[in-house]
């Protein structure tokens, strides 16, 4: 149960990662440093 | 958790970075709507938080250096916007028309000309997103556009407060797309925030 919650957890945060690379930025006008993979 | 899940070196750098910007922006957002409560705006500070949020997905703007910096500019503008709207709200129809379409045209000018303003720590490298952006922004425009113009006309008490938060919030965002608003973010990021230290006997 436990690693199913956790695969679940880092899906939802990639998803999130993603989501938020293909944005301009968001809503903090502090933009961390986007990694180099989720560049576009 | 990324050694639990036996993780790559590289979606632990991804994990990372989406929980430092999830932290930022859920605190911050926090943060400012918990001041709206307090100075009795929350709704107001709700809507150009909600509505600034949306523009800077897709149009960006200027950015400050660090994150304190950061959520103490985050916390502060947006119920000061509410605040101003509230302030404003007994203005005449008129006034609010004529306010409501400089902000209109002005961020429909800056949307077309600068965005999206993008951060050398967040790039937007290809041309096709970087229209595709720019596109997204002239639509959501064009919807707070809808918006402003349906509460124009609408018997709800909170209406003329609500349309000038979202006036407010356009020329927020303008401001922030445009020269001037880096310059002054330049200008936060430039404060020295090292107190004097008292010096030892």
């Amino acid at each position: 149960m436990k690693k199913i919650l956790l695969v679940f957890t880092v899906t939802v945060l990639m998803f999130l990662a993603h989501v938020t690379a293909a944005s301009a930025c968001l809503i903090s006008i502090y933009q961390p440093e986007v990694p180099n993979s989720l560049r576009r | 958790m990324s050694s639990k899940a036996s993780l790559s070196q590289e979606k632990e750098i991804i994990l990372a970075y989406v929980i430092e910007v999830l932290v930022i922006n859920v605190s911050n957002a926090a943060l400012t709507l918990l001041l709206g409560f307090l100075l009795g705006v929350l709704p107001g500070t709700a809507v150009c938080l909600a509505t600034v949020a949306v523009f800077r997905l897709f149009a960006g703007g200027a950015h400050a250096s660090s994150p304190w910096r950061c959520a103490v500019v985050t916390i502060l503008v947006f119920p000061a916007l509410a605040l101003l709207a509230a302030t404003l709200s007994p203005l005449k129809q008129p006034y609010v028309d004529f306010l409501a379409v400089v902000a209109i045209l002005t961020g429909l000018v800056l949307i077309a000309l600068r965005a999206p303003v993008d951060t050398p720590s967040a790039p937007v490298i290809s041309p096709v997103r970087r229209k595709r952006l720019k596109y997204l922004s002239i639509v959501v425009l064009f919807i707070v556009a809808a918006i402003i113009f349906c509460l124009r006309n609408s018997a709800w008490a909170y209406a003329p407060q609500m349309r000038l938060c979202l006036i407010l919030s356009v020329l927020w965002v303008s401001l922030i797309l445009s020269g001037a608003g880096q310059r002054l973010m330049a200008l936060i990021d430039s404060i020295n925030l090292n107190l004097p230290t008292r010096r030892e006997v």
